[in-house]
């Protein structure tokens, strides 16, 4: 048993440094695509699903290793690593390199791994997207009175947002702008009235644009408004 | 600067009809509407989005006014819209 704790112990580093690569690819592809991030990746099931499949795939990866990089494994990742420890941790850092390795792919054409991990990808970005839209229908249904009840609410609100994209790329800023000059340009022309089924409409749109671009942390500041 | 429809979607996710049209088009004329109108229907044709909950079951036939007052239909980016986003 202790002759196979090293081998054990590289099975699991292999699994847990290839569920974090995962979860950061994932994360960075859907801030890159979606232009946000909307809750943290960690929180959706599906994603930390995918994250321990490919961990999975990790440790029976470095299972197929040697000390001697003699086996197809270690020629794809290039390895020729005797320590078991570094080597699972080599084989987890590297496993999107397995798994979307030219081996899965022909003519461009997914197949195999690349295909499964695509899939995986778009399987999270959906599910990140159902969530966001239940978290934004929940919220507005918490605090659309207290934003109907804030004096000033399209000002403050913002202002805030427009500081917390001030350290966004020019583009970002350039996009979240021309979407909040559109929906200012559907003002209600009706004298305010919380009751007023347009003003509340107008002001959800405001609260989502803040919470699509600014996040829930937009609201940190507001006592009267419930964030969870 | 003109964004891309497909673009905006992503970036919010699914989204009441009525809300996407509020923050693509400033006026709302007739004919701004048309033209948004027919920029879903290209991208729906395509598979790249996907259009729910609709009173009017033909896009192509929603008058303005359909349009302005749909917050029941849900457009969203579809699994091959994902797709290729994360291709790109």
């Amino acid at each position: 048993m202790i002759a196979h704790a090293p081998y054990i112990a590289g099975a699991l580093l292999a699994l847990l440094f290839a569920a974090i690569t995962v979860l950061y690819d994932c994360h960075v592809s859907i801030q890159d695509r979606l232009k946000r991030v909307p809750m943290p990746i960690y929180s959706t099931p599906q994603a930390v699903c995918l994250a321990l499949v490919c961990g999975v795939v990790a440790a029976v990866a470095f299972g197929f290793t040697d000390n001697k990089g003699d086996t197809l494994v270690d020629s794809v990742l290039g390895l020729r690593q005797s320590n078991p420890y570094l080597r699972g941790l080599i084989v987890g850092l590297t496993v999107l390199v397995l798994i979307r390795s030219k081996l899965s792919s022909i003519k461009g054409a997914e197949i195999g791994g690349e295909l499964a991990y695509n899939s995986g990808r778009v399987w999270v970005m959906q599910s990140l997207n159902t969530r966001w839209q239940t978290f934004k229908a929940e919220f507005n249904r918490r605090n659309q009175a207290a934003a109907l009840a804030t004096a000033n609410y399209e000002v403050q609100l913002l202002a805030e947002l427009t500081g917390a994209i001030r350290v966004q790329p020019e583009e970002f800023r350039t996009f979240v702008d021309s979407q909040v000059k559109n929906v200012q340009a559907s003002r209600p022309t009706a004298p305010f009235a919380a009751t007023d089924v347009v003003w509340q409409t107008y002001y959800r749109i405001l609260t989502n644009l803040a919470l699509d671009y600014a996040g829930p942390s937009v609201f940190a500041g507001w006592t009267t408004f419930s964030l969870k | 600067m003109q964004f891309r429809l497909l673009d905006i979607l992503q970036s919010t996710g699914p989204v009441a009809l009525n809300e996407l049209i509020m923050r693509t088009h400033a006026g709302q004329s007739p004919e701004e509407l048309g033209e948004l109108r027919e920029q879903l229907k290209v991208l729906v044709n395509a598979g790249l989005v996907t259009v729910s909950g609709l009173r009017s079951v033909d896009l192509s036939r929603m008058s303005p006014e359909d349009l302005t007052n749909s917050s029941d239909a849900i457009v969203e980016v579809s699994r091959a819209g994902l797709r290729r986003a994360l291709a790109s």
